[in-house]
C-alpha cells in the first residue's frame, strides 16, 4: 500500500517535473512577433545599427543581417537573422577597428562598409578615422571581418567619422563616401582613404548643440536633378546642403553664394535634429524629412528646388512642407528613417517618439510610428513599441530603420521584405509581425509563418 | 406415651448431629421455661428431703413441682413419699390422682395394685373374738422407689423412638417425657426422610434427663476418590469453566446424584466420566489418561495478551491461548496492533508442552511520517499551484503572440516569471518527492522485531516434583489443601 502511494507520488512528481520544464519557456517566444537581442556591452550604451543587404553566399541560412556597434565601447558585430528570425552575433576583434567605438557606418551596394571611429587617436579632441570593412563567410560559420584603415583626422580635423554616408556625390556612379568630422566634410573614394574633395567651412555652420553631437547626415539627389547626390547635414535650426563642385573638386560650402544651401523653418531651434531621405510620395523624386523634436517632423517633397515649388525661395512664395505634428511633447522626431518596401513606389517614414505612449497603460514608454506621407497627408500605418515592462522610457527609437529580410530562403523566389526595427540603446527590436491600419497587413516573413 | 408436659430435669443434654460440619443443637429450652425451672428446683429439693427421710416435706415439694409443671411422675413420687411417711391415705389419694393424670402409664396396673394394698392397710381391724378370715392377712408391700424423668424431643417432631433395637417396635414418638429404668439404654430414632440416629443414655431416678435430637436428612453427601494413572492431573467436576477442584489423586465429598468428572493433564487427552454418588458412600473412580498425539503451545503471558497467533500462516487464536500443534516444524507469527510482528519457528514433538512468552517491540511512531506526508502533499499542492500559474503565463504568452497588437517580444519578461513559476513548481515537486520518499520510508520503517521465549517440556515424561499449598473449594466449604506433585 505504501509502495503504491510512493509510486503515485513519484509519478505525480515526475509528471509535474515533466510538465513544468522551465526550459520550455526558452522556446515559448520563438514565434513572438518581435525578436529582441542585446549585443554585449554596457547596458546603458547606445547602439548604432546599419542594416545590410542579405547574405548572398550559396547555401547561406542568413535571411537578414545588420551591423551592430556600441557607441560607448569598442564592440562591433554582425547580427545574422536565420529564416525563423533567430539572431546570431558574429563579433569582430576590437583591435581590428582601432579599439574605439564605431559610432557611424555606411554600406555601398557592393558590400563595402565604411566605419567611423571618431574617438580614434584619443585625447580631448581626437582626430578620429574611418576604416573600410569587408565581410566574408567564415569557414566555421559567422563572418570574417576584413578591416582596413582609411581617412584619419588630425590637427584641426577632429573626430573624423562622427557620421559617414555612402552615395554618389562626385558622379552618378561614383560610389563614394561622405565622412563628417567636427568641422570638416570629406568625400572619399570607395577605399575610404582617397580624399576626393573636402571642406572645412562648417565650424560656423554646425553648432555645438548636444543633439547634433552625432551629425545628422543624409545623402541624396535632392537638388538640380543632376544625378549627383547632395550632402545634407542637420544643424541647429537648419539643414545644410553641400553640393559637389566639379570645378573645384570639393563640396560647396553653404552660404550666400549658394542660394539652395540652407533650409530653415520658422526659427525652430530643434529643426534638423534628424534627417531621412526617400521618395515618400512615389513621384520618382527624393523627398526630405526633417525632424524637429519634441513634436514635429517636416517633409519636403522633391525636387526641393523645383522652380514652381522652390523651398529655398522667399518664404512667402516657398511651398509649405507637410508637417507631422505629435499631440504631445515627447521627443517626437528625434530619429527618422525611411522604410521602402520593395516593389512599392512610396517609401514610408519611420518616426521615433521616445516618450510617447507605447500602448494602453504605459504612457511615455516610447514608440515609433510608421507614416505614409504624401503632399496631402501623413497617415500612421503602424505603431511600434517595446512591450517589455522594464523598457526605459525615452530610449525607444533612438535608432530606427528597416531590415531587409530575404524570404527567398523560405519560399523559393520570395522577395526581400523590409522589417522595421528599433533600438532602445540597449536592445534591438525587430518587428516581424505587426498590425497596420491602412495598408495590407504586414506578412511575417519568417519561415514558420510562410511555410505550411 | 405422650405428654404435653415437660419435666424439669437436672441434666440438660444437648445432642448435636452433624453431617459435614453442620450442627444441630437443642439448647436452652429447659432453662428458658421459668415454670420448668421452678419445677426442677422443687423436684431436686424434694429428692434431698426424701433421702433425708423427711417424707412429708418431700411429698409436699413433689406436689409443688407438679403444680409448676404437671408431669405425672411428680405425682407418683409424691405418693411414694406419702407412703414412706406412713400417710397411706394421702398415698392412695395421690396414686389415684397419678392414674387420673396418666391413665396410660406403663405402671398403671402396678399402681392400682398398690392402691388396693394401701387401702387394705387402711381398712378397720376386725372385731375381737371374731376369727379373722383366712385371707385377712395384712399385705406386705414391696418397696417402691421414686422415679426419674426423661424428656425426649427431636427435629423433626414425630420421630419414632426405639429402645435398644427396632425389633421391639416403637417405644415412643417424640416429643416424649416419662421415666425409664435407671439403667443404660440405647435410643434409636427414625423418621421418614431422615437418617436414623442412635444415642446411649443412662437414666437416673433422681435426675431429669432432657434429650434433643436434630436428625440429618437422608440425602446426604457421598465421598469420592478420583485416581489416575497420571498423578497431578487436574480434576474438574460438573463445570470445567470454574476451574479444577483438585489434582489426582483427589478425594472429597459430593452431593448425591449424577456428576461428570473430567481429568486433564497437559500432554494427555482429557478423560471424562459420569458417576453416580450415593449419600453416605465412599467410592473410588479410576480414570486413566492417554498421551496426546500432538504438542501444545501455550501462547502468551499477560505481556503478550491481545496478540493474534498465526501458525503456518493460518490464524490460530488470540493470546493468551493454547493451541494444539501437530508434531513437526511450524512457522509462528504473532501480530498485534502498533507492535512489530514476531516471526519464528517451533519444532513440536508429541506431548510437548511449550510455553511462549512474547515480548512486543512497538512499531516506530508514524507522526513524523504523517508530518512528512502532509508536507509532501503541501509541496505537491504548491507545485501544482505554481505549475498552473506557469501554464497560465505560458498560455497568456501564446495568446499574446497571436495578438500582434501587443507586439510581444522574445525578451518578454513574463518568460522569466513563467520560468520562476516552473522552477518553483519543480522545486516543490522535487521537495514533494523527497518528502514523500521520506514519508514512505518512515511509514515502512520498522523497529526491532518482537521476540519470544519458549520453554518446552515433554509432558509424557516425568514432571519435576512440586509441593505447595493450593486453595480448595468444595461444596459447602473452603480451605487450604496441601498438594504434592512428584
Amino acid at each position: 500500500m505504501n509502495t503504491a502511494k510512493a509510486l503515485t507520488w513519484a509519478m505525480l512528481a515526475a509528471a509535474g517535473l515533466a510538465g513544468c520544464n522551465p526550459s520550455s519557456f526558452n522556446s515559448a517566444l520563438d514565434q513572438a512577433p518581435v525578436v529582441v537581442f542585446t549585443p554585449p556591452g554596457a547596458s546603458t550604451g547606445s547602439l548604432f545599427v546599419l542594416p545590410l543587404s542579405p547574405a548572398s553566399e550559396p547555401g547561406t541560412t542568413s535571411a537578414a543581417r545588420m551591423l551592430v556597434s556600441r557607441k560607448d565601447t569598442a564592440y562591433l558585430a554582425v547580427a545574422d537573422f536565420d529564416t525563423n528570425g533567430k539572431v546570431t552575433l558574429s563579433e569582430a576583434y576590437s583591435a581590428d577597428f582601432g579599439g574605439t567605438p564605431v559610432i557611424s557606418a555606411a554600406a555601398r551596394p557592393d558590400g563595402t562598409i565604411l566605419l567611423g571611429t571618431p574617438s580614434a587617436g584619443g585625447g580631448a579632441l581626437p582626430g578620429g578615422r574611418v576604416s573600410t570593412l569587408s565581410l566574408s563567410a567564415a569557414a566555421g560559420g559567422g563572418y570574417d571581418f576584413f578591416i582596413q584603415g582609411g581617412l584619419q583626422g588630425g590637427g584641426a580635423a577632429t573626430r573624423m567619422g562622427i557620421s559617414v554616408a555612402a552615395g554618389n556625390v562626385t558622379g552618378p556612379a561614383a560610389g563614394d563616401f561622405v565622412v563628417v568630422g567636427d568641422n570638416t566634410v570629406h568625400v572619399v573614394g570607395p577605399d575610404g582613404k582617397t580624399v576626393l574633395g573636402s571642406t572645412s567651412c562648417l565650424a560656423v555652420q554646425l553648432g555645438s548643440d548636444d543633439i547634433y553631437a552625432y551629425r545628422p547626415l543624409a545623402v541624396g539627389d535632392l537638388l538640380l536633378a543632376d544625378g549627383l547626390d547632395e550632402i545634407v547635414l542637420g544643424a541647429p535650426g537648419r539643414v545644410l546642403f553641400l553640393q559637389w563642385d566639379p570645378a573645384s573638386n570639393s563640396p560647396v560650402c553653404p552660404g550666400p553664394a549658394s542660394p539652395t544651401s540652407i533650409l530653415t523653418n520658422a526659427g525652430i531651434a530643434s529643426f534638423g535634429a534628424s534627417l531621412a531621405v526617400a521618395d515618400f510620395d512615389g513621384d520618382a523624386h527624393l523627398d526630405l524629412a526633417v525632424g524637429a523634436p519634441q513634436d514635429m517632423v517636416f517633409v519636403y517633397f522633391g525636387p526641393l528646388d523645383d522652380p514652381l515649388h522652390n523651398y529655398f525661395g522667399p518664404p512667402e512664395s516657398a511651398p509649405a512642407p507637410v508637417l507631422i505634428r505629435n499631440s504631445t511633447i515627447s521627443g517626437f522626431g528625434s530619429s527618422l528613417a525611411s522604410y521602402q518596401v520593395p516593389g512599392q513606389k512610396m517609401a514610408q517614414l519611420l518616426v521615433a517618439d521616445p516618450h510617447g505612449t507605447a500602448d494602453a497603460g504605459r504612457p511615455a514608454a516610447g514608440r515609433a510610428l510608421l507614416y505614409a506621407v504624401t503632399p496631402a497627408s501623413a497617415v500612421v500605418t503602424a505603431v511600434f513599441f517595446d512591450s517589455n515592462e522594464d523598457a526605459d522610457p525615452g530610449k525607444f527609437g533612438e535608432v530606427i530603420g528597416g531590415l531587409m529580410f530575404n524570404t527567398g530562403l523560405c519560399v523559393p523566389g520570395g522577395p526581400v521584405q523590409i522589417v522595421p526595427w528599433a533600438s532602445n540603446g540597449v536592445d534591438l527590436l525587430t518587428f516581424f509581425n505587426y498590425p497596420t491600419t491602412t495598408l495590407p497587413a504586414a506578412m511575417d516573413p519568417r519561415c514558420f509563418s510562410l511555410k505550411p | 406415651m405422650k405428654s404435653s408436659h415437660r419435666v424439669v430435669a437436672s441434666v440438660f443434654l444437648a445432642v448435636a448431629a452433624s453431617g459435614l460440619g453442620r450442627t444441630a443443637l437443642a439448647q436452652g429450652e429447659g432453662t428458658t421455661d421459668p415454670a420448668l425451672q421452678e419445677a426442677k428446683v422443687a423436684f431436686e429439693e424434694a429428692q434431698v428431703l426424701y433421702t433425708k427421710d423427711q417424707f412429708a416435706e418431700a411429698a409436699a415439694k413433689f406436689l409443688d413441682a407438679f403444680d409448676k409443671k404437671p408431669f405425672s411422675s411428680f405425682l407418683f413420687n409424691a405418693a411414694v413419699a406419702f407412703e414412706k411417711g406412713k400417710e397411706l391415705g394421702k398415698a392412695v389419694e395421690t396414686f389415684q390422682r397419678y392414674l387420673s393424670v396418666d391413665p396410660q402409664a406403663r405402671d398403671a396396673a402396678e399402681v392400682k395394685t398398690r392402691i388396693d394394698s394401701l387401702k387394705a392397710l387402711l381398712a378397720p381391724p376386725t372385731a375381737p373374738g371374731k376369727a379373722a378370715p383366712d385371707v385377712a392377712v395384712a399385705p406386705v408391700l414391696p418397696a417402691m422407689a421414686t422415679k426419674g424423668l426423661v424428656i425426649i424431643e427431636s427435629k423433626p417432631a414425630g420421630a419414632n423412638v426405639y429402645l435398644n433395637d427396632t425389633t421391639q417396635g416403637v417405644f415412643a414418638t417424640t416429643p416424649w417425657q416419662g421415666s425409664l429404668d435407671p439403667k443404660p439404654v440405647r435410643l434409636i430414632f427414625e423418621a421418614k426422610g431422615f437418617k436414623r440416629e442412635t444415642r446411649e443414655i443412662n437414666p437416673r431416678p433422681d435426675k431429669v434427663l432432657e434429650l434433643y435430637i436434630a436428625m440429618s436428612e437422608e440425602h446426604f453427601l457421598g465421598w469420592i476418590e478420583v485416581v489416575s494413572n497420571v498423578p497431578g492431573a487436574e480434576v474438574f467436576i460438573d463445570r470445567q469453566e470454574i476451574g479444577a477442584i483438585g489434582r489426582t489423586p483427589y478425594t472429597g465429598h459430593l452431593k448425591p446424584g449424577s456428576h461428570r468428572l473430567w481429568v486433564k493433564r497437559a500432554g494427555y487427552e482429557t478423560a471424562q466420566k459420569d458417576i453416580e454418588v450415593q449419600p453416605g458412600t465412599a467410592t473410588t473412580h479410576t480414570i486413566n489418561l492417554e498421551q496426546v498425539g500432538y504438542g501444545t503451545l501455550n501462547a502468551g503471558s499477560k505481556a503478550g495478551e491481545g496478540g493474534t497467533l498465526f501458525v503456518d500462516g493460518a490464524q490460530a487464536c488470540v493470546l493468551p491461548c493454547e493451541q494444539k500443534l501437530k508434531p513437526g516444524d511450524h512457522a509462528l507469527r504473532v501480530q498485534k496492533e502498533d507492535m512489530e510482528d514476531y516471526d519464528g519457528r517451533l519444532t513440536v514433538n508429541r506431548a510437548d508442552y511449550t510455553t511462549m512468552d512474547v515480548s512486543y517491540s512497538p512499531k516506530p511512531g508514524r507522526g513524523k511520517a504523517w508530518a512528512e506526508a502532509v508536507l509532501s502533499a503541501g509541496f505537491f499542492a504548491g507545485g501544482v499551484f505554481l505549475g498552473v500559474k506557469g501554464n497560465q503565463v505560458k498560455d497568456e504568452i501564446d495568446k499574446d503572440i497571436k495578438d500582434t497588437t501587443k507586439l510581444i517580444s522574445t525578451k518578454d519578461s513574463r518568460t522569466t516569471t513563467g520560468k520562476l513559476y516552473y522552477i518553483g513548481a519543480d522545486v516543490c515537486f522535487g521537495l514533494g518527492l523527497v518528502t514523500a520518499a521520506l514519508a514512505t520510508w518512515n511509514f515502512l520503517e520498522s523497529g526491532p522485531p518482537s521476540t519470544a521465549t519458549f520453554k518446552t517440556t515433554n509432558t509424557a515424561g516425568a514432571s519435576p516434583g512440586k509441593l505447595g499449598l493450593a486453595p480448595m473449594d468444595v461444596p459447602h466449604g473452603a480451605g487450604l489443601a496441601a498438594t504434592g506433585r512428584f
